[in-house]
């Protein structure tokens, strides 16, 4: 593993804090040479994670608080997002039927779409932890 | 995120600037809300403002869409940024939205 950057920033859970959020990762990740595609899917990717944990992890909830790590290495960029919320149960998700649009349901399957990796830690005592991955160059699954 | 509304005829001409996220798209909802209590069914949603959009936004114009349906009306959309035509790709919603490169050629269409 070569060299790595990797910054910390704490959040309230407030929906109006989600803008700022998302340019102190995508100022980092440009910053890093991720083209504007990578750029874009991290920006979504978290803006759908913290609308997540706001809204469900915390139920609205706007005096909690997020914890978010970013680190960059050169070979692509892992953002973590952790939560002290009620914990979402991956095994519930189904994907959205695409073929009827609908009104909601498509914040994680967007996350799933967008990042290489997804992964949930649901066995912290309290909260959860979110991890996304995004390579500096597509994988070949 | 600020919203202009204009109407052509019977074309209520809604356009969007800034970001339409979970924090902004209830002002969208509201907006959208006003439009159908006055009688609107139609409208086109200029988005060449908006450079980025997550599911709120999209569950937005969905709902606005499924409403209007109810009456026969339509909703247009035109100038999406390719980062906002991503996610419509993505969710298979450009399929269900009627989209065109301008505010002219979408006001058009319903003529």
């Amino acid at each position: 593993m070569g060299q790595f950057t990797e910054d910390r920033y704490v959040m309230q859970s407030r929906l109006d804090r989600i803008a700022e959020a998302r340019r102190w990762a995508t100022q980092q990740a440009r910053a890093a040479g991720f083209d504007e595609d990578g750029v874009s899917a991290i920006e979504l990717a978290l803006a759908e994670a913290l609308a997540n944990v706001i809204e469900h992890g915390y139920q609205g909830d706007e005096n909690q608080e997020i914890r978010l790590t970013l680190r960059i290495d050169d070979e692509k960029l892992t953002l973590t997002i952790r939560d002290f919320g009620q914990k979402f149960d991956p095994q519930s998700y189904s994907p959205p039927d695409l073929s009827n649009p609908s009104e909601g349901g498509y914040g994680v399957f967007l996350i799933h779409q967008l990042m290489d990796e997804v992964i949930y830690d649901t066995s912290l005592p309290q909260g959860m932890k979110l991890t996304l991955v995004r390579y500096r160059t597509p994988r070949g699954d | 995120m600020e919203i202009h509304v204009e109407r052509d005829n019977t074309i209520a001409v809604v356009a969007v600037s800034g970001d339409v996220d979970a924090g902004t798209a209830p002002q969208l909802r509201q907006q959208f809300d006003e439009l159908l209590g006055d009688g609107e069914q139609n409208f086109v949603i200029d988005l060449s403002g908006v450079a980025f959009m997550d599911s709120s936004g999209l569950a937005t114009l969905v709902q606005l869409f499924k409403r209007v349906r109810i009456g026969h009306g339509d909703v247009r959309l035109c100038g999406l940024q390719p980062e906002v035509r991503r996610i419509f790709e993505l969710t298979r919603l450009d399929r269900v939205f009627d989209v065109f490169p301008s505010r002219q050629e979408a006001v058009a269409s319903y003529h």
